[in-house]
């Protein structure tokens, strides 16, 4: 049983996706994507598909496999499946990117056949990835509350790949597709799967389950939760369906009071996490609980954005686009991190210890007094960003963006350090006589009790 | 004869490692059960599915043999763990009370 309590391939997950995190962030910030270029330009959305594919997914493919079976109560069962999944995964965004470099003329156009191929590469990967996760989620039925934004989400990852090999295929050969319009109209049901439809219902529904676990919160959330799930979901996958149907030229009105549904249920979530975060027994906070609330911030703001661009304002569409990937998703990302990898590596590493003798707590395998200020740092960068963004100063920006990558390489090196305890106190003989807590040296700024 | 006592005092050694307190102040020692040489405990985790539940498990189990001849483990979520069940010490540890904190402290 021993073995199975961590996923073997989730920290590799993790390393990936931070290097990847890292790259993007560096393009943006040296003037290779936007905001010096334009939004749509193909070298953007090669930047994009590094933090969508490189970043924000594999980093939560990596979560899901480690945690899935914690919100579920399963046992873990990513094995091998979950290295080919992150290889496929990897080696398709590769080709992915050479097809974008291509279509930007960086890379010759021979290379463009690699955006629907690389494209494929990564269902592939996805496919596996879900076949694992949905195993785990169909022996667990009737779902617990924070796995059903998992399983919708889960659908969602796949279609919105799905789509994208279409529209590699549309950029690839155009004369091949029949359908010449599915690049316009099916861009933006492209975009509502991806971003709302996975990366913000899985988002939901693991920050439900961590954050009540970590506060000491209630994990029943009653109506309002049954509400938030029914109204999100319920309303994404509405808009997405309607959407799908006028792109087939069925004229099926509701498109727009699908989206509102679900932009009710995206604030119903906003006030079910304030009351969480009311009622937590937890009264002081740890740094990944604290560091949660900058994310959700950003999101609610994202919201607004999302419905000033409704009225027409397309100013808004790069902006909140970027608080949306670095202030909500990142930012989740990079504060729940700061607590999951202590907790892998105190499973790994102290877990078969525990009675036999002294072992740290999670905790001080970290220390939140030296890594505080690069997680302000990082969601100042990111609000300053935002703000030189919506005044269309991009030199700032451009700033802003190296400020954060930045706080993300300290972020990294300390989760790296929780990696690498020094811990004087191991090997010790179990101590003598019972105790509450002794107070023990140890690295890191942290002490043993 | 070992006493409930001794037992819970030992098993004090064993912590929850992400609440990095000892699991019988934690109050999820549900039951501690002395039966001539044989001791029973009752166990649960802070939550079902917690990826620490066997090292907690086995802990107890080492530590509870260290002052019993012969143990028994025995894992139960019913009824779930709740805060309350903590003692008035590791209550205060975490500022655990009835009242409503403030949301974004």
């Amino acid at each position: 049983m021993f073995g199975s309590v961590v996923s073997r391939w989730t920290m590799l997950h993790f390393w990936a996706a931070f290097g990847l995190f890292a790259l993007a962030q560096a393009a943006m910030a040296l003037g290779f994507a936007y905001p010096d270029v334009p939004l749509f330009a193909p070298t953007t959305l090669a930047v994009v598909h590094l933090l969508t594919i490189g970043w924000i997914t594999v980093l939560m493919l990596g979560a899901l496999h480690q945690f899935l079976p914690v919100i579920t109560a399963q046992r873990i069962v990513a094995g091998r499946s979950a290295l080919i999944s992150l290889v496929a995964i990897l080696g398709g965004l590769c080709g992915m990117e050479a097809g974008f470099l291509a279509m930007g003329g960086v890379l010759p156009m021979a290379c463009l056949i690699c955006l629907p191929v690389g494209g494929t590469l990564v269902l592939v990967g996805l496919v596996t990835a879900s076949g694992v996760l949905a195993r785990i989620l169909w022996r667990t039925r009737p779902l617990p509350f924070s796995a059903r934004f998992v399983a919708v989400g889960l659908v969602f990852l796949l279609v919105t790949a799905a789509m994208g090999i279409v529209m590699g295929l549309v950029f690839a050969y155009p004369d091949l597709v029949p359908w010449p319009e599915a690049l316009s109209t099916g861009f933006h049901l492209h975009l509502l799967a991806g971003l709302v439809g996975w990366f913000t219902l899985t988002a939901i529904g693991v920050s439900y389950r961590l954050l009540s676990m970590f506060t000491l919160a209630p994990e029943e959330r009653g109506g309002i939760g049954t509400a938030v799930f029914v109204l999100s979901a319920g309303g994404t996958a509405a808009a997405w369906l309607i959407g799908l149907a006028n792109a087939a030229g069925l004229a099926v009105p509701g498109e727009t009071a699908a989206l509102g549904a679900a932009a009710t249920g995206v604030a119903l979530y906003f006030v079910d996490m304030i009351r969480l975060y009311r009622a937590r027994r937890r009264r002081k906070l740890e740094l990944n609980t604290s560091m949660a609330v900058p994310p959700l911030a950003a999101f609610a703001a994202c919201l607004v954005g999302v419905l000033a661009i409704a009225a027409g304002d397309d100013a808004f569409i790069g902006p909140v686009a970027y608080l949306f990937i670095f202030g909500w998703l990142s930012g989740l990302g990079l504060s729940q991190l700061y607590k999951i990898v202590p907790f892998l590596t105190w499973l790994q590493r102290y877990g078969h210890l525990l009675g036999k003798q002294d072992v740290p707590r999670v905790q001080d395998l970290v220390d939140e007094h030296r890594d505080r200020p690069w997680f302000w740092l990082y969601f100042a960068a990111v609000a300053f960003g935002f703000l030189a963004g919506l005044a269309g100063w991009t030199l700032v920006w451009r700033l802003a963006i190296a400020t954060h990558l930045a706080a993300t390489l300290m972020i990294a090196r300390a989760l790296w350090l929780a990696r690498r305890p020094q811990a004087p106190t191991l090997g010790r003989e179990r101590p003598m006589g019972p105790r509450h807590f002794g107070i023990l040296p140890y690295p890191h700024g942290g002490t043993v009790r | 004869m070992t006493t409930a006592a001794e037992v819970k005092e030992a098993l004090k050694q064993v912590i929850d490692p992400e609440l990095g307190y000892n699991i019988v102040d934690l109050g999820l020692v549900y039951d501690v059960d002395v039966d001539c040489d044989l001791v029973r405990i009752l166990l649960t985790t802070t939550t079902k599915g917690c990826p620490a539940t066997e090292f907690i498990r086995s802990g107890v189990e080492d530590c509870a043999a260290g002052v019993a001849a012969k143990v028994e483990v025995t894992m139960t979520w019913d009824p779930p763990w709740t805060p309350e069940k903590m003692s008035d010490m590791a209550k205060e540890h975490f500022g655990v009370s009835t009242e409503r904190t403030s949301a974004w402290r």
